[in-house]
């Protein structure tokens, strides 16, 4: 498989071909992060299509040097996303009546069944439902960390803040994540 | 000091991941042994932390790739190669035209108004009385006389600009099954077209500044 760096050279060379190829590689991941942050289905599909339009607008300006190219992905995603988030603040106030996000996903946690796929796909909803209620500085930390799987060198770059502060939004968001969810009777004692 | 709640919220990931210093490990033991609230959050965090990087990713939506992949079919990356086309096309552009025919026509009115032949300017002509006397008979006929003439000139933008419109609008853009770098066919064409359409509003503005200065 070639290093996204190739990639990135060969469509800048205008090999459509590879363009494909990064779609398809990360699409995953764009679409899963947009989705944790914000917890509707539709604005991560939408968010994931700018994120890629941003990213083949101005991909002549990465340099492997800078970083990996899944960094840098990361980078204009949650950029976007603060901005889409910054946006909408004022629509969620209004709406407040309502639950965050889509209401019918939080609910689609129905009850506990024994096999172990069904079980992590309703901790997923749960662990959904508690992130909407976290901050966005420490919500995006801990989707960073413990959904997305990077590192803290990685994640002081996306944020563009400092390790120590990294570290701290990482344990907060955690923390706060740990209490959402013992309040929601999801425990780790649990059958 | 005394190692409260507070510290032990604060090293937390610290403590679970193994990273305190030996000192620091046997205070936060020391307040886990005696603190039942900190020992349920330390074994919350560390089951949670442990089950969120195995939680099953969402299943991207069918057709998001395609979607993406329709909207990004083009020119990747790059910016446009300035060339001495895309320079002579930035000048030709009606609002520069009409830039520049408007600064040429306030000059034209100016020289006018003074009565200054614009191959002899003197230092007589620049003198303040002179100026203001030349200027008090010139102003009403050249007043109207430019005014007809950056009008016209007006009208040749707008004629331009709807054209533009016309032609940039309606025409839907094939779907582009070859997202290749290609710099875009239809410039060659397009580019002459403007020369062509430039040309006869330049011209047209030259005939009327040449009018102007007949009358
Ligand atoms: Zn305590």
């Amino acid at each position: 498989m070639e290093p996204d760096s190739q990639l990135v050279a060969q469509c800048l060379r205008g090999e459509a071909a590879a363009w494909e190829e990064l779609v398809r590689r990360h699409t995953r991941r764009v679409y899963n992060l947009a989705y944790r942050f914000t917890s509707n289905r539709q604005e991560a599909e939408d968010l994931s299509q700018e994120v890629f339009l941003r990213i083949y607008r101005t991909l002549a300006s990465y340099r492997a040097v800078h970083g990996e190219f899944t960094t840098w992905l990361t980078s204009v995603t949650r950029n976007l996303l603060i901005d889409h988030y910054r946006r909408t603040r004022r629509d969620r106030l209004t709406d407040s009546i309502d639950e965050e996000g889509s209401p019918a996903e939080h609910k689609a946690a129905p009850g506990r069944r024994p096999d172990e796929s069904a079980s992590a796909s309703e901790l997923s909803a749960q662990v959904q439902h508690a992130l909407t209620k976290i901050s966005p500085e420490l919500r995006e930390a801990v989707i960073l960390r413990d959904l997305q799987g990077l590192d803290y060198r990685e994640i002081q770059q996306v944020l563009s803040v400092p390790e120590g502060t990294v570290k701290s939004r990482i344990n907060r968001g955690r923390i706060e994540l740990a209490r959402l969810l013992t309040q929601m009777g999801v425990t780790g004692d649990r059958a | 000091m005394t190692w409260t709640c507070i510290h032990s919220e604060e090293r937390l990931a610290d403590y679970l991941e193994g990273q305190l210093e030996p000192a620091e490990r046997a205070q936060m033991e020391a307040h886990l042994a005696e603190c039942a609230a900190c020992r349920e959050l330390a074994a919350q965090v560390r089951w949670i932390s442990g089950r969120l990087p195995h939680l099953p990713p969402e299943v991207v939506p069918p057709g998001l790739v395609y979607r993406i992949l329709e909207a990004t079919s083009g020119t990747v990356g790059r910016k446009p190669a300035i060339t001495w086309k895309t320079v002579l096309a930035g000048l030709l552009s009606p609002r520069f035209a009409l830039g520049l025919g408007t600064v040429a026509a306030t000059v034209f009115i100016l020289f006018q108004a003074l009565d200054i032949n614009p191959r002899k300017i003197t230092m007589d002509n620049l003198n303040p009385v002179n100026l203001y006397r030349a200027a008090d008979q010139q102003a009403h006929l050249t007043y109207a006389r430019g005014m007809r003439f950056v009008n016209d000139l007006r009208v040749v933008y707008e004629i331009r600009s709807r054209l533009e419109e016309a032609s940039a609008t309606p025409a839907p853009v094939p779907e582009q099954q070859t997202p290749k770098n290609a710099p875009a066919p239809q410039s060659e064409q397009k580019l002459k077209n403007d020369l062509l359409r430039h040309g006869s509003s330049l011209t047209a503005a030259i005939t009327l500044a040449g009018l102007g200065g007949g009358l």
